[in-house]
């Protein structure tokens, strides 16, 4: 397989399956471009019985649907036909690191995120701005003309748009009374109380007018730091931090010219040469979600490996839907220490040979989530490993690593797998202790 | 301070973190002063309010009308404050010098959001500030610079805590150690590391490499003190008992590790508190007290402090389903042999001077986090605990 299709595959998606690329009849990057910005009519299902009535909340069900929801997702990220959108609404989850108390609002904030992920960043965060859930999180369910609450205005600004140092503090004043009034319904629907808005004239990036919230968002999406800020943490993620500030600065305008427009950035990415260049591979470490549901795809893990799938990501740190803050998860190397990596290299023979996990996982796990009790004796994941037999073990590192390791190594683990009595599964759960298959 | 101004000032911005740890592979001892700091979590919210009580005041029983801890049932230390009937070794180790509470710990616009108050307390961050490091954690990048031959410090779970995780430096995520020894000195792990001679890269592989070694190099050094490692059998077969039992076993051998970090969940008491918190409250009291008592007859009681905290308390006012929901403010005890202050550290807190329904604020957690670095391992807190805070006279 192509190295640089296989790149583009881990970066633009989640990596790919011996199957996909035979069926596909893929051969270079160029071939797979155009599929990738395909947009899917995926969308998390929306929960329903525990409605948005706060009084009235059964926890067990809501720990039911969280459970649902969660497997949903990363299945679907798996099993999805545009990994991009996919990938580019794990991205948006964690820029706007939002915690939804209620299952079904999270739900809706997620499909908000995934139906503007690939579009204009400035229809995104419009949207965003007026989701429950993050009316909700940032308390501007609070924001009352009678008493500002600062909250959305602040993280608009620092986390959202611009960046620490790029605003006063007497811009998140004034631009909190532009949020005034902005509110959701118990069925979660936007709600503008006209009554507790505040109709003054504030003053936001030096401009003084009676602004709106929605001109306070157009505001900010003006802000040259905007693009810069999106593009440069867009490229972090796709690219690496590694790469230089004359490519960063070619983007910033780009994007600026396409009014923001995040489908057209990645194209740019993904088009040019300097992303196929060897410093850029293998360069990120995968996230706890990147490398689960690389594996949920490699081998086709189903909803039957769901306790599995949520004790790893919570041994591993990263739980979807429950980012730790606003500020979103940690990455890179912030998800490697002695024992998150035992545990990633252990992941192989756990999911393909049932050995256990012992010792390794994170304490105090509630295993016994409710409707998913697992029977004694019964697997932690149920794996299919068909489309992997017959490969020699050099053609599945080329699928499985971003940069295959050397001919020793290989050599080592045929030598060491063939002694085992299940040679084609070892050799893969041997692949995948390598500490290369973290990296993407 | 601003995220980045204070990363710039810090020693993470030190070139010489940047020595990959395998080129000071050799073993060195750390932990120079001896001083060794054990962290017990209690996770949840642990109700503080019925931890430490106030039996002499009126409020207290007015708020708390099924709740309310009566005098008879206390460990009265006082003649007006009693800590909760199933802290009976607490109450001993307050006797004995061997206890200070610190009343009213909570850090200014609290978050009652279990994850995020935990983040803030690990991090050691404003509010609303986003830290990813935790202060351990930095303290070990301080410690460190390039590597700690030994694990400096040690969190007794399967995966490790923010509050250990630093810039570059990690703290040791161990459950068990003959599991922890197994998985890490695979035949695959010492191939590869016989591939892997010194790489003087400094990107993520070389990163995934350097953390393999170091982890190899954990399990050596812990196998090579596995022998001196005393059974400790005395320690309650709870899962603290347990996990106190592990770190114990490895002060006893001589580890050169100076922090030990674990966790105990379950505090979290919307429902039925009286029966809960009893029990887990008196595993915290058994583990605490056998713990106390075996550094003690090991002689490293002297040389240890022990910091136990919540992320948060809970509210005065009792619910209506006989628990107490999410508040501020809490105790947090720190119990050794060196306290030159014992006993209470400041009152308890004013209940008729609440911050809507929550107990105000007298201390703030990172003044005790910069106590311990400064006053206990002698080190200075700047680039380790954001900003500037006022130890208090303890040690």
């Amino acid at each position: 397989m192509d190295p640089k299709l296989n790149h583009l595959l881990l970066r633009a998606g989640f990596g790919t399956q011996p199957k996909a690329i035979s069926r596909l009849g893929w051969k270079s990057p160029a071939d797979a471009l155009p599929s990738l910005f395909r947009t899917d009519d995926f969308s998390i299902t929306l929960p329903k019985g525990t409605g948005s009535d706060r009084s009235k909340v059964d926890k067990s069900k809501i720990r039911e649907q969280t459970v649902a929801m969660n497997l949903e997702w990363l299945i679907g990220m798996a099993e999805s036909k545009s990994p991009l959108q996919e990938k580019m609404c794990f991205f948006w989850h964690d820029h706007f690191g939002v915690k939804a108390k209620l299952p079904v609002l999270a739900a809706i904030h997620n499909n908000t995120l995934r139906k503007y992920a690939l579009g204009k960043f400035g229809d995104l965060l419009h949207a965003v701005a007026k989701d429950p859930a993050m009316l909700l999180f940032l308390n501007n369910q609070q924001n009352k003309k009678s008493a500002p609450n600062e909250n959305f205005a602040r993280e608009l600004f620092e986390l959202f748009t611009l960046g620490e140092g790029h605003y006063t503090e007497s811009d998140i004043k004034e631009a909190a009374r532009a949020f005034t009034g902005w509110k959701t319904d118990r069925q979660g629907a936007f709600r503008f109380v006209r009554f507790q808005h505040d109709y003054g004239a504030k003053t936001v990036f030096g401009k003084r007018k009676n602004f709106t919230g929605e001109q306070v968002v157009d505001l900010v999406l003006q802000q040259p730091q905007t693009a810069k800020f999106i593009v440069d943490k867009i490229v972090d993620f796709m690219v690496g931090p590694q790469l230089d500030q004359a490519k960063r600065s070619d983007l910033y305008s780009s994007f600026r010219r396409s009014d923001l427009h995040i489908g057209k950035l990645l194209q740019e990415i993904f088009t040019s040469d300097w992303f196929y260049a060897q410093e850029h591979r293998a360069a990120r470490i995968k996230s706890p979600i990147e490398l689960l549901v690389s594996v949920c795809q490699a081998f086709d893990l189903k909803k039957d490996s769901g306790i599995g799938l949520l004790m790893a990501q919570r041994s591993l740190g990263q739980v979807l839907f429950a980012p730790p803050s606003v500020a979103g998860w940690p990455s890179e190397r912030q998800w490697i220490d002695s024992s998150s990596l035992l545990y990633r290299q252990n992941l192989g023979f756990a999911v393909l040979l049932n050995r256990a996990l012992k010792g390794i996982e994170k304490a105090n796990f509630d295993a016994k989530v409710k409707g998913m009790d697992l029977p004694k004796g019964s697997k932690l994941f149920s794996a299919s490993t068909r489309y992997w037999q017959g490969l020699s073990t050099a053609a599945c590192s080329e699928i499985l690593f971003a940069k295959p390791p050397s001919q020793q190594v290989l050599a080592q683990i045929d030598r060491a797998a063939g002694a085992e009595s299940t040679p084609e599964l070892m050799r893969l759960a041997l692949l995948m202790a390598l500490p290369e298959y973290q990296l993407c | 301070m601003e995220r980045r101004t204070f990363l710039k000032r810090s020693a993470l911005a030190s070139t010489a973190l940047m020595i990959p740890g395998f080129l000071q592979a050799q073993f060195k001892p750390l932990s120079q002063l001896g001083k060794r700091l054990i962290i017990i979590q209690l996770s949840g919210g642990n109700d503080g309010l019925n931890t430490v009580v106030p039996f002499r005041n009126d409020i207290y029983y007015r708020s708390r009308p099924v709740l309310g801890l009566k005098r008879d049932q206390l460990n009265a230390v006082t003649d007006a404050v009693g800590f909760h009937p199933a802290f009976k070794n607490m109450a001993k180790l307050y006797e004995s010098g061997d206890l200070l509470t610190i009343n009213g710990v909570g850090y200014p616009n609290p978050n009652r959001s279990h994850f995020r108050s935990m983040d803030i307390w690990h991090s050691a961050s404003d509010s609303d500030k986003h830290l990813q490091s935790g202060w351990l954690g930095r303290y070990l990048d301080h410690q460190c610079a390039g590597s700690c031959g030994n694990p400096l410090a040690i969190e007794i779970d399967g995966s490790l805590s923010l509050a250990l995780k630093g810039e570059e430096q990690k703290a040791l995520a161990i459950r068990n150690v003959k599991q922890f020894n197994k998985m890490s000195k695979s035949r695959l792990n010492q191939f590869l590391l016989q591939q892997h001679e010194a790489e003087h890269h400094h990107d993520n592989h070389a990163y995934l490499y350097k953390t393999l070694r170091e982890t190899v190099n954990a399990a050596d050094y812990l196998e090579s003190r596995l022998n001196r490692m005393p059974t400790h059998s005395q320690f309650p077969k709870t899962q603290l008992g347990r996990q106190l039992r592990t770190m114990t076993q490895m002060m006893s051998a001589g580890l050169d590790s100076s922090v030990y970090y674990t966790s105990m969940s379950g505090f979290d008491t919307h429902v039925n508190q009286k029966q809960l918190q009893q029990r887990l409250l008196s595993q915290v009291d058994e583990a605490v007290g056998v713990l106390v008592d075996t550094l003690k007859k090991e002689n490293l009681w002297k040389d240890t402090a022990v910091m136990i905290f919540s992320e948060f308390g809970r509210r005065v006012v009792e619910n209506g389903s006989q628990g107490t929901d999410h508040g501020s403010g809490n105790q947090v005890f720190l119990l050794s042999g060196g306290l030159k202050k014992q006993g209470f550290y400041n009152d308890l807190p004013d209940l008729s001077r609440l911050n809507d329904g929550d107990l105000a604020m007298q201390i703030d957690f990172r003044q005790i986090y910069t106590t311990l670095l400064k006053d206990w391992f002698n080190t200075d807190p700047s680039g380790i605990v954001p900003g500037r805070f006022e130890p208090l006279n303890i040690f």
